[in-house]
């Protein structure tokens, strides 16, 4: 890769898409994923559980009933003391869902035949009993949503709304179609994301017919990663933080930004790197946590979409072979499953193949794995907004700007990294009040933020593979430093991540 | 004129062949695949786990955080 590759300009937004008195991409994504947030937590109040309040808390069921003599015997004060606290008190998580769940869907996983996944299978714990119902529904509302979603977007930036009415169910359509090969029985359990097959779909039609024009209009990759991204905020929540007390923590948050800042000191360093936002893009989602890394960061220092779909594609590879070989080095070299779940959580990349390997550690195993992944999930947020910063101070100045002030700094910053924190620490805030608070983040997530932030990356890597050609990803290949960058990184992750999940699971707190 | 006809007909003629390799892996090559019985063990023991390999965050995953798992 040469250096007037690294220099091309990289938004690249088509002519008739630069808002002209509308509001930037950036402050779109934000304002638009804000508001979805807002409008989601409010949806969700007016369908609360009638016997929840702020003050409920969720206490243990007594285990034997207290005898009828006993409660005779307890005098009026104290009978009216434990009425006031059980009003208060519940036994079981009450089960609250947004009434519009449901409404958003997706396809369901298929075995030989691609028309299976238009109906969505699910068996009900309890009885093991199996239903069916059609995916077509759930996939009509979320076109509706997005649609609606990105036309507020457009709207904003004043750019015509009646061209990308007419191209947007095109790009949707391909979606659907990345997301019916990503739900084939075999790819799903091999954690081969749906990012990497829209991406090819994408890539598909931009390299043989080519994307047409009156497509255009709908191909917005960078808008929609960026308001997913403003969504996945919503998913961050800080109070998950002290999920497995310290040594969680020091697994998590300690190792991970040393073996992410070494990585990228190594790749600039000793393999010179000549791209600074590849470096850091693959040191990211190697470190942190796979495919959501890497789009939070990618965004954040505004790298290049090969660069993207090329982190992407370095990250779902490694992830396969980890997923299959972690888990038996760990039972072969028969460490304990508090450590090798924690092993496991800090160094395979996506968080469901941390799922999948740890499950072969038992419950306990498994269990520290994936609470692991989870508190390193939550890193992302302050990734993005440190990658941000570090860009916008120290990567992203020219020669005749080598001093930047606050007022440049606030110029050149990617502004919808605030809407991803202001989202992140408003429902953190919620979400650390009470068990209400919980509860209420929870419906909102599941039940409207969480389906549209995945159709919103998904139409994103659509996009990015319908403006991509084959011959730009061809450079990077070429010097083969990505890929070392990937496997030297990974293997400091392995090893320091071992280091001290042994020394806080093993040693220190090992009760 | 003869270029961008040549051309387009040249795209389509990649597209199609795109299209009949992903048919033959989606619906012929992989349903097969997934019979093998190392690779239909660990898809029933995901189903019966109820786990989401495919999950890009830990939302996705049809798991719940420990008890006490939230900071307050």
């Amino acid at each position: 890769m040469n250096d007037s590759k690294v220099d091309e300009p990289r938004a690249e937004v088509n002519d008739q898409q630069v808002p002209r008195d509308g509001l930037t991409e950036d402050w779109t994504a934000g304002v638009v994923g804000l508001c979805i947030v807002l409008v989601s937590l409010a949806i969700c109040l007016a369908t609360k559980p009638g016997n929840l309040n702020w003050s409920t808390r969720l206490v243990k069921a007594p285990a034997v009933a207290t005898p009828a003599s006993e409660v005779a015997q307890v005098s009026d004060t104290s009978a009216e003391s434990t009425a006031d606290s059980t009003a208060d008190t519940i036994t079981e998580k009450p089960k609250w869902n947004a009434w519009v769940k449901g409404w958003i869907g997706k396809v369901g996983q298929w075995k030989q035949s691609p028309v299976e996944a238009m109906t969505l299978t699910s068996t009900d714990k309890k009885t093991s009993e199996k239903s069916a119902k059609p995916a077509l529904p759930g996939i009509f509302g979320a076109l509706i949503a997005t649609l609606l979603v990105g036309l507020f977007a457009v709207a904003l930036q004043r750019l015509p709304l009646s061209n990308f009415v007419i191209a947007f169910p095109f790009v949707f359509l391909l979606a659907v179609l990345a997301y019916v090969m990503a739900k084939q029985e075999a790819i799903e359990s091999s954690n081969l994301e749906y990012a990497l097959w829209a991406l090819l779909v994408g890539m598909v039609i931009c390299n043989t017919v080519g994307t047409p024009k009156w497509l255009k209009p709908a191909v917005r990759g960078e808008l929609f990663i960026k308001i997913g991204l403003v969504l996945l905020g919503a998913e961050v929540l800080f109070g998950r933080l002290l999920a497995l007390g310290v040594p969680g923590v020091f697994v998590a948050w300690v190792v991970t930004p040393v073996v992410l800042i070494s990585t990228c000191i190594f790749g600039q360093r000793v393999l010179k790197m000549e791209s600074k936002s590849l470096n850091i893009v693959i040191s990211a989602d190697m470190s942190v946590c796979g495919v959501s890394a890497a789009i939070a960061t990618a965004a954040a220092c505004k790298a290049k979409k090969e660069e993207l779909s090329l982190a992407i594609g370095l990250s779902l590879a490694f992830t396969v072979i980890m997923m299959v070989v972690m888990p038996r080095v760990v039972l072969a070299l028969d460490l304990d499953p508090r450590v090798g779940g924690a092993w496991i959580g800090g160094t395979i990349d996506s968080t469901g193949a941390v799922a999948a390997a740890g499950e072969a550690l038992g419950k306990v195993g498994s269990d520290i794995a994936v609470t692991v992944k989870m508190i390193q999930n939550i890193l992302i947020g302050i990734v993005a907004f440190a990658v941000a910063i570090y860009w916008t101070k120290f990567v992203d100045t020219t020669a005749s700007t080598p001093a930047v002030g606050v007022s440049e700094i606030w110029k050149r910053f990617p502004k919808f990294v605030l809407g991803f924190i202001t989202a992140s620490i408003v429902c953190s805030l919620i979400f650390a009040a009470s068990l209400f608070g919980e509860l209420w983040v929870d419906a909102s997530t599941a039940g409207i933020t969480k389906p549209i932030r995945e159709w919103m990356f998904c139409l994103a890597f659509v996009c990015l593979g319908l403006d991509t050609n084959f011959k730009q990803l061809l450079p990077y290949f070429r010097s083969g430093k990505p890929l070392l960058l990937y496997v030297c990184g990974q293997a400091l992750n392995i090893l320091l991540t071992f280091i001290m999940a042994y020394l806080m699971f093993g040693v220190l707190f090992k009760e | 004129m003869m270029t961008k006809l040549k051309r387009s007909q040249s795209g389509l003629l990649k597209l199609s062949l795109w299209v009949v390799a992903l048919v033959f892996i989606w619906c012929v090559a992989l349903p097969r695949f997934a019979q093998l019985k190392p690779i239909r063990q660990h898809i029933d023991t995901m189903h019966a786990n109820d786990i989401n390999v495919g999950a890009m965050f830990y939302t996705e995953l049809e798991w719940q955080p420990p008890p006490g798992a939230a900071w307050r």
